[in-house]
């Protein structure tokens, strides 16, 4: 009875959400284009005609047709089915990485949260802080080098995730400390609540928002990673993502030679890719401003 | 006063000494006291309203939530029914938990605005053991409902934004109740509230006190009300001044005949709802807080009339006068 | 004394939606005398914040006019300053009239100092050829509110709240306007500084002999600050009268029950409250609002309009019990 009750309920609040969401350009922009985007990368690249891993299945070095809509690359791969398969692996590895490391940073920033000031939770408070300021790009380039075996996308983004969870743990741990001290915290404690009801009830709703932003950031953030590591070729060799696509690209000089397309794509995907994904999450944020949603809410229950 | 008859058995609450610092990093980098030795003793088979009153920023609040464990004492102790309250075990602290409940001051804060108000009740209801299922729960909480004013019905289902203050208060109030307290810790639990409103919680105030034998420590900076409650109930008033205690007794004796001059003052300064009794008398008002609160002897002495030498240097002990308690150098 | 301010008929609405409409102030006319000390009492939701609102043209959305007008006598000129437009408003603002809004004290700015908020108060308001003359304009008013000037260097977060309202009277009295607004200037202080600020505030008018407009939930403070009592329900004015006579003996039956539901010290009755709460503002009943609480209710009074009548010269109560 209580499930059907919440999914009713989040059904509800998806409608609410989009109604107000879609209201924006920039929204309607930015999620046009991911809707896209996973329509290509999930739908689309099933049906790819040539396995854009192997080589050698087209005629090299091709330019735009319409045979082949985004051209060739010189290994003999058709562009446009390999950013198909690019784009599902980022996403998959977007998602892969913002799961872990919100996982993560929600148990390390509401246990910093729940021991608040005592030594123990300023000593948590500087792993996070730690965590926050180490310079994370030489870190993961000695990691890839170290594991580039084994490297595959899960690896890679459990390896992102190593430093994904910090800054979202902070924000996490300075809202549960901002909540703990109000009055309806208080409320919950007199009413026999226990500590996990009140992190769902009370902390979760303020963080909510947050953690979503953190999670689309995340993703966005992980594309990026993988994208400089490729130019590295310390991203995942067997899979095709943007990353590799990249670096192959660049070791056979395809700027130079002429063949721009082969560099341009997975380029132009990192892009509107990141800016989709900023444009999406800045809307939502936006939406999921407590006050917004509050008055959202209110301004229903007058209708 | 009670201080003096004592009995072990029958404590409700006992507070010996409590003192909270803070240190203050933002101007001063000093600390200073928010709380300073604060004693009094509250009786099981003779409950009481218990008034703490003070000027806003004199620490009553931080008192209010030491009392109610939602902040730790830097010095002094609780005993509730007995038991050290910094050191119970999770069954005992539960208990705490059960039966000393708090009113807020702010309805609005009072309830988290993504959580349906019943939500509250009915946990209230449910985590304490009071009901054993769901159906019971309703039914108590609607009876404790419509005993001030309201029903379950017409607050089933609705988040907080829907109710205006006074309605959020009562539901405040109720939630408190649901609980079976033997102990009501109400912190301005009126100030926020409308005139007729404020009137109807304050009577039932004395009704849980007088036919249910509640203890209701109520802390205000309106004397006005503290009186309507202290005189209808033998109620006592601790008067409190940049964190401690300056006058302490029966609130017919000490808002009558004041003998502290910062009490004096306070009352003198509750604007008569009468235009024919003027004020005669002007103030001076504390030009910055917080140096107040680093004075080494009394704390008013800079806006004291009387005050001497010895004020300035040294904090005046409580003193019995009668059955009152002062801290004063006048009576010394 | 001649008349400074006449409302006439005043109807301000909040717009919630395409709609529907919060009836805020409804149907409202009063008029105020120079130097005269008014209070403009009611519970909260009666419609006396937005009263004050309307009186000092601060009319923005959602709030609406829908009819009225607010008349200042100016120099002998009758101007309707609701129909200003923004330029001539500003230069009333401040000279002529000035407010003091509820809290203004934490709205000071926290990151200038006092004289910085102090002259570029004084700027915005009044051209001033050089410094000095500002400097004596502050030094002036400091004074008189026995302000130290020691506080011309702090920051307002370094002042007590008592304090910091008394540099927002200060702020309001400074380029001596002859009407003065204040709501709720004594909300969230403690008993002494409230006690000093209205004490100042009286001082003041005695000095400056400005109008002085007090919006307050608290008969206490009105008691003792004002002359005339101006008493809201529900949108509308139910009675207004000089304040030793609402006190005296209130006709109306809200405003007795609003006066007698003050807790005293001395006084030793058991108060019983009338039940109910005021009615909605978006769909107001016919008739007099109060009749559903009222113990002295008949049903004509819940058929008609009831007219706020003239019962003494210097009285007005809106009940069928009174002059009708």
């Amino acid at each position: 009875m209580r499930l059907i009750a919440s999914i009713h309920t989040f059904q509800i609040e998806v409608k609410r959400a989009f109604k107000f969401l879609l209201a924006s350009r920039y929204f309607t922009f930015g999620f046009t284009v991911l809707l896209i985007f996973l329509t290509l990368g999930f739908i689309l690249s099933p049906f790819a005609p040539y396995d854009p891993r192997r080589w050698g299945l087209v005629l090299k070095d091709l330019p735009l047709s319409l045979k082949h809509p985004l051209g060739t690359t010189t290994l003999g791969q058709d562009v446009f089915w390999l950013m198909t398969y690019s784009i599902k692996n980022s996403i998959i590895l977007g998602m892969v990485t913002a799961t872990f490391s919100i996982a993560i940073a929600m148990f390390m920033g509401f246990l910093a949260g729940y021991l608040g000031r005592k030594p123990s939770g300023d000593l948590i408070n500087m792993v996070i802080d730690s965590f926050c300021i180490i310079p994370v790009l030489p870190v993961l380039l000695i990691l890839s080098f170290v594991l580039r075996k084994y490297l595959n996308l899960v690896l890679i983004g459990l390896i992102l995730s190593i430093f994904g969870w910090a800054w979202p743990a902070k924000q996490l741990r300075s809202i549960v400390l901002d909540i703990r001290e109000r009055t309806f915290t208080r409320t919950a404690i007199s009413s026999g609540l226990g500590m996990a009801k009140i992190f769902l009830r009370e902390y979760m709703p303020f963080a909510l928002p947050w953690l979503m932003m953190q999670f689309l950031e995340l993703i966005n953030w992980s594309i990026g990673m993988e994208a400089t590591l490729g130019v590295f070729g310390l991203s995942t060799m067997e899979e095709a993502t943007i990353g590799t696509t990249i670096y192959w690209a660049m070791n056979y000089q395809a700027l130079f030679r002429g063949i721009w397309w082969w560099l341009a794509s997975p380029v132009m995907i990192v892009v509107l890719f990141v800016i989709s994904i900023y444009l999406v999450s800045i809307s939502l944020s936006e939406y999921l401003n407590p006050r917004v949603r509050l008055s959202q809410m209110r301004k229903e229950r007058e209708t | 006063m009670e201080s003096k008859y004592f009995k072990r058995g029958t404590s409700l609450l006992e507070v010996k000494n409590l003192a909270r610092e803070f240190k203050s990093g933002l101007y001063f980098g000093t600390s200073f006291k928010a709380v300073d030795d604060v004693s009094f003793t509250l009786l099981e088979d003779r409950p009481k309203i218990l008034t703490i009153a003070g000027e806003s920023g004199c620490g009553k609040t931080t008192l209010a939530n030491i009392l109610l464990g939602f902040l730790k004492p830097t010095a002094g102790l609780i005993m509730y029914k007995n038991k050290n309250v910094s050191k119970l075990s999770r069954k005992e602290k539960k208990r705490f938990r059960h039966e000393v409940q708090p009113i807020f001051q702010d309805p609005f804060e009072t309830f988290n605005p993504f959580n349906k108000v019943d939500y509250y009740l009915m946990n209230s209801a449910l985590n304490f053991n009071i009901v054993k299922s769901q159906r019971e729960a309703c039914e108590v909480v609607d009876d404790v409902l419509r005993s001030i004013g309201i029903n379950l019905e017409t607050v089933r289902e609705k988040f907080p934004h829907e109710f205006s203050g006074g309605e959020l208060q009562r539901l405040s109030i109720g939630r408190a109740l649901i609980c079976r307290p033997s102990l009501l810790i109400a912190d301005e639990p009126v100030s926020m509230v409308d005139a007729s409103l404020r009137i109807e919680i304050l009577n039932l105030f004395v009704d849980l006190n007088k036919k249910f034998n509640l203890s209701i420590i109520y802390v205000t900076h309106d004397l006005s009300t503290a009186y309507y409650l202290g005189e209808k109930t033998s109620g006592e008033i601790l008067i409190i001044f940049r964190g401690t205690i300056i006058e302490q007794g029966l609130i017919e004796k000490v808002l009558i005949k004041p003998l502290h001059p910062y009490t004096k003052t306070l009352i003198e300064a509750i604007p008569p709802p009468d235009p024919r009794k003027k004020w005669t008398t002007s103030v001076e008002p504390s030009i910055l807080e917080l140096e107040e609160f680093k004075i080494e002897g009394c704390k008013f002495a800079k806006r004291c009339q009387y005050s001497k030498d010895i004020c300035f240097k040294q904090m005046p002990p409580l003193k019995h006068i009668g059955d009152e308690l002062v801290r004063c150098w006048l009576y010394n | 004394m001649k008349i400074l301010i006449e409302a006439e008929k005043l109807k301000a609405y909040y717009n919630i939606d395409l709609n529907r409409f919060v009836r805020a102030v409804d149907d409202v006319s009063l008029s105020i005398k120079e130097e005269e000390i008014v209070g403009i009492a009611g519970e909260s939701g009666c419609g006396k914040s937005t009263l004050l609102k309307v009186l000092i043209a601060s009319v923005n959305p959602p709030l609406t006019m829908l009819e009225g007008k607010v008349l200042y006598n100016i120099d002998g000129e009758k101007i309707d300053i609701l129909s200003l437009d923004k330029n001539r408003l500003r230069d009333l603002r401040w000279k002529v009239f000035s407010f003091i809004p509820q809290n203004a004290m934490n709205s000071l700015n926290p990151v200038s100092k006092i004289r910085k908020i102090f002259l570029e108060t004084i700027s915005a308001h009044q051209k001033i050829e050089d410094r000095e003359q500002a400097e004596k304009l502050i030094e002036d008013i400091f004074e008189k509110t026995g302000l130290s000037k020691k506080f011309l260097g702090f920051y307002p977060v370094q002042l007590s709240g008592g304090m910091k309202q008394r540099v927002v009277v200060a702020l309001a009295t400074i380029l001596k306007p002859k009407m003065i607004f204040c709501d709720e200037p004594t909300s969230g202080l403690d008993l002494i500084s409230q006690k000093n600020i209205l004490q100042l505030l009286q001082e003041l008018q005695k000095e400056l002999k400005n109008m002085l407009v007090l919006v307050s939930h608290d008969m206490g403070i009105l008691a003792q600050a004002t002359d005339r009592i101006i008493i809201m329900y529900a949108g509308k004015i139910v009675e207004s009268a000089p304040t030793k006579k609402i006190f005296e003996e209130p006709y109306h039956p809200y405003t007795n029950a609003l006066i007698n539901l003050l807790p005293v010290i001395g006084d030793k009755s058991r108060k019983i409250v009338f039940h109910g709460t005021p009615p909605s503002l978006i769909n107001p009943p016919k008739g007099c609002r109060f009749s559903r609480r009222c113990p002295f209710s008949k049903s004509a009074c819940e058929k008609e309009g009831i007219p706020l009548v003239k019962v003494e010269p210097d009285r007005y109560v809106a009940c069928l019990r009174f002059g009708v």
